[in-house]
C-alpha cells in the first residue's frame, strides 16, 4: 500500500465495506464454480500476456523483463545471504521507526484528543507540519545525523508520526458522547473512565493507523536507502540499476512487492482483531 | 474574554512562542543546521519572492498537478467501470493488490529506465502513485451504492449516460474524495522524491542540492516553501470537497436525525 | 390504463448451492385502472414479487404480462415508489431534478420543468422544487417520490410499502393523497403493504399472500363506496368485516406455524 498520510474523516469511511454482489445483467452462475477460480485464471492470463509482450511482442525491446526472467532472478537472489541482510536492514529501520513513532504519537494523540486547550495550542503546528512529506526533511536530517541507520529510523519515524497522531485524534474525537456521559454518570474515576471510553474507543482507529503506517514506513525506508545508499533494499535497487543489471533490479522490486503484500496481510489481520468488537466498520481504503 | 477570542489566542500562543524562541535562540547561539531565523526569512524572500519561482517552484507545481490529475481521472474512470462489473474486478484484484503493494519509492528506477529523465517521467510516476488510492476508493464507492438506486435506474429507464454521470458518480463521490485526499499526499511525496532522485530542477532537487552544497539557509527556505505548498494545496482541496459534498453532509444529518 | 397479469409466478433464489423458494405460486390480475393492494406477512416475499413484476428479477416459473406483453426486464411505462425515500430520492439533486430524471432524453427542458411543477403541485408541494429532498420531512419526501411516478405518466404504478416509514398521521394523509391521485389519473395501481387497515382502505381488491413460500390465500373484493374517508369508511361494518377476514388469514398463518413448530 502506498498511502502516506492517512485520513480518517470522523464522518466517514462513508460506506461500509460491501460484499461483492453480482448485479451485472450477465449472471455468472457461481453455484458450481468456486470463487477463487476466476481471479486465479485471470491472473495467470495476465502473466502469460506479460510474458508474451516482453518476449516476442511489442515490449520485447523495452527494458521490462518477462515475468519468468524476474522470477528466475528472484529465485537466485533469495538464496543469497546478501538478500536477507539487505531485507533485514530495511526491516530494522522500518520496525524501529514504526514502533518509536507510534509510541510517541499515540499517547500524544490521546492527550491532545482529551484536553481541548492542548489540542488548540498545537493545532496550527501540526496542521502546518503534516503535509510536509518526511522525505523533504531528509536533507536536514542528513546534516544533523549523517548517513546511516539512525538517519533512516528518524525519517521513517517522522513519516509515520503525523498519520498516527491524526488517526489517534480522530479515534478519540469520535467517541460517542453518550458513552462518555454514561461513564461519568456511573462515577467511574477519570483515569479508568479515560481508559474505558477514550482509549478503547480509539483503538480501532489506532489499529487502522498502524496498518496504514506500516506501508508508509516501508515506502520511506526504501526511499532513504535509495537516495543516500544507506544499506537496505533501496540501496540494492539503486546499485542494480547503476550496474545496468535490470533483471536484478526488477527482481528486487518484485521482492519488495511481496514484502509489501506480506506486511499488508499481517497488519490487516491485526487491525481486524482489534476492530472485531467495534460496532461499525469505518474504512479508509489505501 | 469571548470564547472566540479565547480559541484564537489558544491556537496562537504556542506557535508564536516557538517562532520567538527560534528567532532569538538561533541569533544568539549559532548552529550549522539551525541558522538564525532572520537569515532564513531573508533567504526565503530572496529565493521565492520571486527570483527562483519560475525555475524551481513552478516546475514542481506543474508536475504535481498534472500527475495528480492524470492519475486520479484515470483511476475514477477505471474504478467506475470495475465497480459495475464485479466479476472483472475480482479477476483483476490479485494483480492490482500486488502492484499497489510495491512501495512507490522502489519504482523510481524502473520509471527512469522506461521513460528516461524529464517531465514526462515525473508526471507518469506521480500519476502511478496517485492512481491506486483513488482506484480502490472509487470501486468501493461504486460497489456500495444502494441497490434501490440501481433498481430505480433500471425501472425508470434512465439512460446509460445519465446513470453514469448523474447517479453513479455522485453516489460514489464521498468515497472517491476519501481516496483523492490520500493520493494528494502521496502525489506530493512522490513529486519531491522523484525530483530528488532524477531531476535538475524543482523543489525536491533544490532542497537536496542546497544541502549537499552546504547552503543551509537555502535548504530551509525550500523546506518551508514546500510546507506552504502542501498546506495551500490541502486548503484548496478541503474547500472544493466542502462545496462538492455539501449535499452529503445535509443528507447524512437528516438521516441520522431520522427525519 | 393497463392490465397486469401475474400468471403462476414462482421464484426460487439460488445462492452458493443453497436454495430458497420465496414465491411458490402467485396468480392474479390487476385490471386497467384498478387499485389492488397486496398484503402479507413480513418477509413473505412481497419485495420479491415486486421485483419480478418490475422486471428486475426473472421468475423461475410462470410469467408477468403487462398490457399483453410479457415482462422480460424492466418494461416501459412502469413506475415504482419505494419504501425508503432517503435513498430512492437522490440526495445530490433537487426535488425538481429528482422528478425530471426519468424524463431526460424524452422531453425538452421546458417540458420537463412544466411536468415536474404540475406533478409537484398535484401532490401538494409545488413550492419545493428547488429544495433538496433531505431538507423536507418524511411525508413530503414520499410525496416527491409519488410526484416522480406521476410525472413519468406510467401505465402502471407499483408501490412497495411506501408509507411504512412515516408516522401514523402522515400515513393517513398520504393514503388519501394516493386515493386522489389514483382517481384523478385513473392510474392502475398495485400497492404492497403489511398494514391490514391500509390494504382494505385503499383498494378495489385485496390480494392476501401467505408466508414464504408465498401463494395467494385469497382475493377479497372491497365493496365499499369508492369515496373513501378515514372517519366514515372505517366506521362502516363492512370495513370491519373485510379487515377481519384479512386479519384472519394472516393470523391463521401464525397459529399454523406455531402449531407446526410445537408438533
Amino acid at each position: 500500500m502506498t498511502a502516506v498520510t492517512s485520513e480518517q474523516n470522523p464522518g466517514g469511511g462513508v460506506v461500509p465495506r460491501p460484499e461483492f454482489k453480482n448485479t451485472f445483467p450477465v449472471q455468472i452462475n457461481t453455484r458450481r464454480v468456486p470463487r477463487w477460480v476466476l481471479p486465479t485464471v485471470a491472473t495467470i492470463l495476465i502473466l502469460l500476456v506479460q510474458e508474451w509482450l516482453t518476449r516476442w511482442g511489442p515490449l520485447a525491446d523495452s527494458s521490462l523483463p518477462p515475468v519468468s526472467v524476474i522470477v528466475q532472478q528472484l529465485a537466485v537472489l533469495v538464496i543469497t545471504p546478501e538478500f536477507w541482510i539487505a531485507l533485514g536492514d530495511t526491516l530494522q529501520g522500518w520496525a524501529i521507526g514504526l514502533i518509536a513513532a507510534t509510541a510517541v504519537a499515540v499517547p500524544f494523540g490521546l492527550l491532545l484528543g482529551t484536553t481541548r486547550w492542548l489540542y488548540l495550542s498545537f493545532k496550527l503546528i501540526i496542521d502546518f507540519l503534516r503535509p510536509i512529506p518526511s522525505i523533504a526533511l531528509l536533507p536536514l536530517f542528513i546534516l544533523i545525523l549523517g548517513m546511516g541507520m539512525t538517519l533512516k529510523i528518524w525519517v521513517v519515524a517522522i513519516g509515520v508520526f503525523f498519520p498516527m497522531l491524526f488517526q489517534t485524534l480522530y479515534g478519540v474525537q469520535d467517541v460517542d458522547p453518550v458513552t462518555r456521559d454514561t461513564a461519568r454518570a456511573y462515577r467511574i474515576t477519570p483515569i479508568r473512565r479515560f481508559f474505558i471510553v477514550e482509549f478503547m474507543g480509539a483503538t480501532p482507529y489506532i489499529a487502522t493507523g498502524v496498518r496504514l503506517s506500516a506501508s508508509v514506513a516501508l515506502v520511506v525506508s526504501v526511499a532513504v536507502e535509495l537516495l543516500v545508499s544507506v544499506p537496505g533494499v533501496g540501496a540494492e535497487i539503486f546499485m542494480a540499476q547503476n550496474a545496468g543489471n535490470i533483471d536484478l533490479m526488477y527482481a528486487w522490486i518484485a521482492a519488495t512487492g511481496l514484502l509489501g503484500l506480506l506486511i499488508a496481510f499481517v497488519f490487516i489481520r491485526l487491525e481486524k482483531a482489534a476492530m472485531h468488537w467495534h460496532a461499525s466498520q469505518r474504512g479508509v481504503v489505501a | 474574554m469571548s470564547k472566540r477570542v479565547k480559541n484564537i489566542l489558544l491556537q496562537l500562543w504556542l506557535p508564536v512562542l516557538i517562532v520567538l524562541v527560534w528567532w532569538f535562540g538561533s541569533a544568539a547561539a549559532s548552529s550549522a543546521f539551525f541558522p538564525p531565523l532572520s537569515d532564513i526569512v531573508e533567504g526565503f524572500r530572496a529565493n521565492w519572492l520571486f527570483e527562483r519561482v519560475p525555475t524551481e517552484f513552478l516546475p514542481s507545481v506543474w508536475r504535481f498537478l498534472a500527475g495528480f490529475a492524470l492519475g486520479s481521472v484515470i483511476a475514477v474512470i477505471v474504478g467506475t467501470i470495475l465497480g459495475q462489473v464485479p466479476w472483472l474486478y475480482r479477476s483483476l484484484r490479485p494483480t492490482v493488490d500486488f502492484l499497489r503493494s510495491i512501495p512507490v519509492t522502489t519504482l523510481v528506477s524502473a520509471f527512469i529506465i522506461l521513460f528516461g529523465f524529464g517531465n514526462f517521467m515525473n508526471i507518469a510516476y506521480i500519476a502511478w502513485a496517485a492512481f491506486f488510492p483513488v482506484l480502490l476508493n472509487t470501486v468501493d464507492g461504486v460497489l456500495g451504492i444502494e441497490p434501490t438506486q440501481k433498481d430505480l435506474a433500471r425501472t425508470y429507464q434512465v439512460s446509460w449516460w445519465d446513470r453514469q454521470v448523474r447517479m453513479i458518480l455522485p453516489a460514489a463521490s464521498p468515497q472517491i474524495f476519501v481516496g483523492l485526499r490520500i493520493s494528494l499526499a502521496v502525489a506530493l511525496l512522490v513529486m519531491v522524491y522523484g525530483e530528488m532522485v532524477s531531476t535538475t530542477d524543482g523543489l525536491g532537487f533544490f532542497i537536496l542540492f542546497a544541502q549537499s552544497t552546504f547552503r543551509v539557509v537555502d535548504m530551509w527556505s525550500g523546506i518551508i516553501l514546500l510546507g506552504l505548498l502542501g498546506l495551500f494545496v490541502n486548503l484548496i482541496f478541503v474547500a472544493i470537497e466542502t462545496r462538492v459534498l455539501a449535499w452529503h453532509r445535509g443528507w447524512r444529518a437528516s438521516v441520522l436525525e431520522g427525519s | 390504463m393497463s392490465e397486469l397479469k401475474v400468471e403462476h409466478l414462482q421464484k426460487v433464489y439460488v445462492t452458493r448451492g443453497h436454495q430458497v423458494e420465496a414465491i411458490r405460486d402467485i396468480d392474479f390480475t390487476v385490471n386497467s385502472g384498478e387499485f389492488v393492494s397486496v398484503v402479507g406477512p413480513s418477509g413473505g416475499g412481497k419485495s420479491t414479487l415486486l421485483k419480478c413484476l418490475s422486471g428486475i428479477l426473472t421468475p423461475t416459473n410462470g410469467r408477468v404480462v403487462l398490457d399483453g406483453v410479457p415482462v422480460v426486464g424492466p418494461p416501459d411505462g412502469l413506475a415504482m415508489v419505494y419504501q425508503n425515500y432517503t435513498v430512492s430520492l437522490l440526495p445530490w439533486m433537487s426535488v425538481e431534478d429528482n422528478v425530471t430524471l426519468p424524463l431526460r432524453g424524452h422531453l425538452s427542458r421546458a417540458e420537463r420543468a412544466a411536468r415536474a411543477q404540475e406533478a409537484l403541485e398535484s401532490v401538494g408541494i409545488g413550492a419545493f422544487g428547488k429544495s433538496y429532498p433531505w431538507q423536507l420531512s418524511g411525508g413530503m419526501q414520499q410525496r416527491v417520490a409519488i410526484a416522480r411516478a406521476i410525472a413519468y405518466r406510467p401505465k402502471i404504478m407499483l408501490m412497495d410499502e411506501p408509507f411504512a416509514s412515516v408516522d401514523a398521521q402522515t400515513r393517513a394523509e398520504l393514503e388519501d393523497l394516493i386515493l386522489r391521485v389514483h382517481r384523478e389519473h385513473s392510474m392502475t395501481t398495485l400497492f404492497v403493504t403489511h398494514d391490514i387497515d391500509e390494504s382494505v382502505y385503499l383498494a378495489d381488491r385485496v390480494v392476501v399472500l401467505s408466508n414464504r413460500p408465498s401463494f395467494v390465500r385469497d382475493i377479497l373484493e372491497v365493496d365499499l363506496p369508492r369515496d373513501r374517508d378515514h372517519l366514515t369508511t372505517k366506521a362502516l361494518p363492512r370495513f370491519g368485516e373485510l379487515r377481519g377476514q384479512v386479519f384472519h388469514y394472516l393470523r391463521d398463518r401464525v397459529a399454523l406455524e406455531a402449531g407446526a413448530a410445537n408438533a
